[in-house]
Formats: structure tokens, sequence, C-alpha cells
């Protein structure tokens, strides 16, 4: 197994995807290297585990090239320190962002409530075309929101479009599940720290919804 | 060279497997497994890509080689593995989960492809690009394109040896799928590098077009299928045409990690 990297020695040289404007703003893995040798890269998939990059892959600095040029990753002009606990995302002008995790995640969060917003107004006046640009914005910022393929759903409908329209709501379970998922885990870690020898009470059912909002706030 | 040579190179590989089991115990069973003669025999053909890149097939509904996209814009450096090995003409297919780091997206086959692509697609018992910069050979003084000519396999007959390694060199036919490394190297003689060391990949010329009776599943993150329109539109396809499409939530962007589970969890369910 490869040795894990303290993520203090490394440098952000840019990320393993490749974007057009439509996919953003988005969050993205980052792509590495070492400050004491810069020929050195690390690519994903890789975890972190209190401050340390682990099971990497380490590439020389000429197979990022070769990736960059396949359009399999991006490469930035300018490398900048890597930080423990912070997330890289891409913004719509394609600048890029390194914050604290939960700092990365208020601003999409912000930016997917404001584009659901305008999405909303632009369809009430009719603008479809701007109502969907704008629910690509909201969802690509935050992909557990429902509203951005409901108003993709009602689009399609107003457009004749019934497979698009099913699209949607097959997209829309599959948020819900696993937002439902995170939940039970939720829960069952909150009993299971407070009752560690009884077993976990069975779900009761309850409005599918009910507190994501506070659950994705306290994330 | 073709399908004699690939059918030669075949029988040679699988006795040097069989000597290898023999003179490293436990030996092989003389029948394989159900479960390896199963997996072997069904096992589909994964592609995935970037988002970019895989947005882009699914606009233009085919996978094109690398020779085919170097018009438009896509560079092929003389030391990339593809200009190397001579490989740039074939559009590539691992025969497990995919595998590809850096990708997000992807789509598999089913093994029926191979029979489409019987004359002119080859198989080799490991990543060939992988051939150039990271795997070691054990005689070095042997070129990566001997090499690999060495170990070009027919299709879909490549699968008999895939089915032999699974038993002789597995702990258990299913951690070749889950990626987990066989107990014992085989006779190959490559080292370094990860599963694509021993994960099996076909090559097709030319192009290979994606809305056809082949496809088997596409993957791709929920936040693409609806916010790109060509994802949205191969996704609607795979809806009325009955082919099983999924898609994932990908935590922190890392959608490799997403993507792999995803078709493994998939693999698991449909072939285990």
């Amino acid at each position: 197994m490869p040795n894990p990297w303290n993520v203090d020695d490394l440098e952000v040289v840019g990320y393993a995807n490749v974007l057009k404007s439509d996919m953003l703003p988005s969050v993205v893995p980052p792509v590495f290297r070492l400050k004491s040798s810069a020929e050195r890269a690390l690519l994903p998939p890789y975890s972190f585990n209190a401050g340390f990059l682990c099971n990497a892959t380490e590439a020389p600095q000429s197979e990022l090239e070769a990736l960059r040029d396949s359009n399999d990753i991006t490469l930035f002009d300018h490398a900048f320190p890597a930080r423990g606990g912070f997330e890289l995302w891409i913004d719509r002008a394609f600048h890029w962002h390194y914050q604290p995790r939960d700092e990365a995640g208020g601003e999409l969060s912000r930016i997917a409530a404001e584009a659901i917003e305008n999405a909303t107004e632009a369809l009430r006046q009719g603008n479809l075309e701007e109502a969907e640009r704008l629910t690509s914005v909201a969802t690509s910022a935050n992909d557990k929101r429902l509203e951005p393929l409901a108003i993709k759903a009602a689009i399609r409908r107003i457009q004749g479009d019934t497979a698009g329209e099913r699209l949607m709501a097959e997209l829309a379970a599959t948020a819900l599940e696993e937002t439902f998922n995170l939940l039970v885990e939720h829960y069952y870690g909150a009993a299971a720290r407070k009752q560690p020898t009884e077993t976990a009470p069975a779900p009761v059912p309850r409005r599918p919804m009910q507190d994501v909002a506070r659950l994705r706030a306290a994330a | 060279m073709g399908r004699n040579q690939w059918k030669a190179n075949l029988d040679e590989l699988c006795r040097s497997l069989e000597d290898y089991a023999k003179t490293n115990p436990p030996e092989v069973p003389g029948q394989p497994s159900a479960m390896a003669a199963h997996l072997s025999d069904s096992l589909y053909l994964a592609n995935s890509a970037s988002d970019a890149n895989f947005s882009a097939i699914c606009a233009s509904g085919y996978l094109f080689s690398a020779a085919r996209l170097a018009p438009f814009g896509r560079s092929l450096a003389p030391t990339c593995p593809g200009v190397v090995l001579g490989t740039t003409g074939s559009v590539f297919f691992y025969v497990s989960p995919f595998r590809y780091p850096h990708t997000g997206c992807g789509l598999l086959f089913a093994h029926t492809l191979e029979l489409h692509y019987e004359n002119e697609g080859v198989a080799t018992p490991f990543d060939s690009g992988a051939l150039v910069k990271k795997f070691t050979r054990r005689n070095p003084a042997e070129s990566p394109q001997e090499f690999l000519s060495r170990h070009e396999l027919p299709i879909p007959e490549h699968r008999r040896y895939l089915c032999q390694c699974m038993d002789a060199l597995f702990h258990k036919p299913e951690d070749y799928v889950d990626g987990s490394d066989p107990r014992r190297p085989g006779p190959i003689g490559l080292d370094g590098g990860d599963q694509r060391r021993w994960t099996h990949e076909v090559r097709v010329p030319d192009r290979v077009a994606v809305r056809g009776s082949h496809l088997q599943a596409v993957f791709a993150p929920r936040n693409r299928v609806a916010a790109d329109p060509a994802v949205e539109d191969l996704f609607k396809w795979c809806a009325t045409e009955g082919v099983d499409h999924m898609s994932f939530d990908t935590p922190r962007g890392d959608d490799f990690e997403a993507l792999r589970q995803k078709c493994r969890d998939y693999i698991r369910r449909k072939l285990y």
C-alpha cells in the first residue's frame, strides 16, 4: 500500500475531471504534487485521514500532461498549498475556490438556493430556457435538492416530453433514497452512541423530507 | 498479426498457466469452477470517461478511438502509450468494472459486443497502455511492442484464459471482479501498477456505437444527468429501450469512487 502523505507537504495543481460550463459550479477532487518534488504528482482515487492523504496514485509530471491532453484532468496555471479539511470547487466562471469544507458547502448551498429562486421566477414568466439553465446551476451546486428536478420535470411536461418528465422523477427518487439512508445512518448513529448495548428502535414512518434541512445545516 | 497468431498466443498462454499452476501448488482442478465459468463468460465490457468526454460521447453517439479524435484537437504526443504501441486506432474496454481512474461516467457493454468484432478485435490479459509507463517487465530486453504482440489474444476466446486465471490465481473468482489482488502472480511476468496489471483489456477498431443492442448499462452522477442535455437524452433513450441506467450521488466530488462502487454493486446484482 502506498505511504500516506501529510497534506501540509502537498500543493494542489489541478483536479481530476474536465467540466463544461453547464456542469458548474462543481466540487472536484484535487490533483496534488509534493512541495519538495514538483515531478511527483498524486492522483485520485484517494482518501483523507487525520490530515493525511491515503492510497493516492503517484504519477510523474509527464503523465499529468498526457492526462490533461486526453481531456481526463484539468491543470491550473499555478499550484497552491494544500490544506487539510478543505474542499476544491469550480465556479461558473471556471475560477477555483479552496475553502474549509463547511464554508464551501455553505457557499454552494447558497448558490443552489438562489438559482432555484431565480428558476422559479423564470418559469413563472414563461422563460423555459432560462429556467432550465438555472436548474442546471442549482443541481450542479447541490445534487440533493429536489426542487431543480421538480422544476425541470415541469418544463418537460410543458414541452410534452413525458420521457424527460419520468426521468426527472426517477432522479428525484434516487436523491430521496440517498437522503433517507443518510437520515437513517444519522439517527442510528445517535441512538447507538446513547444506548450502545441496546438494539436500535425500528424506524418510524415520517414525512419524507422532515429534518433534511436541519441535517444538511449540521453536516 | 491476425487471429491465427492470436489463437496460438492463447494456447501458449493457457499452457504456461497450467505449467505455472503445477509448479505453484495448489494445482488447479481439471474442470473450471461454476463461478469462474459463469463470470468469465458473462462479464461486461467497461469504458469510462471524464464528465466532458462523456458528454461528447452521449452527443455523438459513439466511442471514438484517439486517432479519430486527433483532428478535433485531442493531441497525440509521441510518447503517449497509444502512439508507442500503435494502438491509437482502437477503442478500449476493460473486462471488469470501471478501472480507469479520473473518470466519473461510464458505459457497460454486453459480452456479445466481442462477437460483433470477432475478426478485428483483440484482447490482452492486462492494460496495454500501462505497459509503457506503469508496469515492469521481468525481461527488460524485450520491447513493450514485442511483449504486447506476444500477449494479444483473440476475442471472445481470451475469456478461456480469464476463466483459468480466476480459478488458478485468485482466492475466489469474485476477487477478479472486486479488484482484490490475486494470491499468485501468474506466468505473465509483470510487476508494479495496480489492478490493471491483471485486468483483461479488449480493443476494437475505430469506433463503437453507443445506442445499440450491445449496450448493457449507463452510469453517470445525478447532477450530470439533470444538467447536461446530451446525458439526459441518452438516459431517456435507455429508459425507452429498457437499457439499465444508473445515476448516483458524488460525495465531495469523488466521482470515480462513486462510479466504481455503483458498477460493482450492479455487477454483483446481475451476475452473482
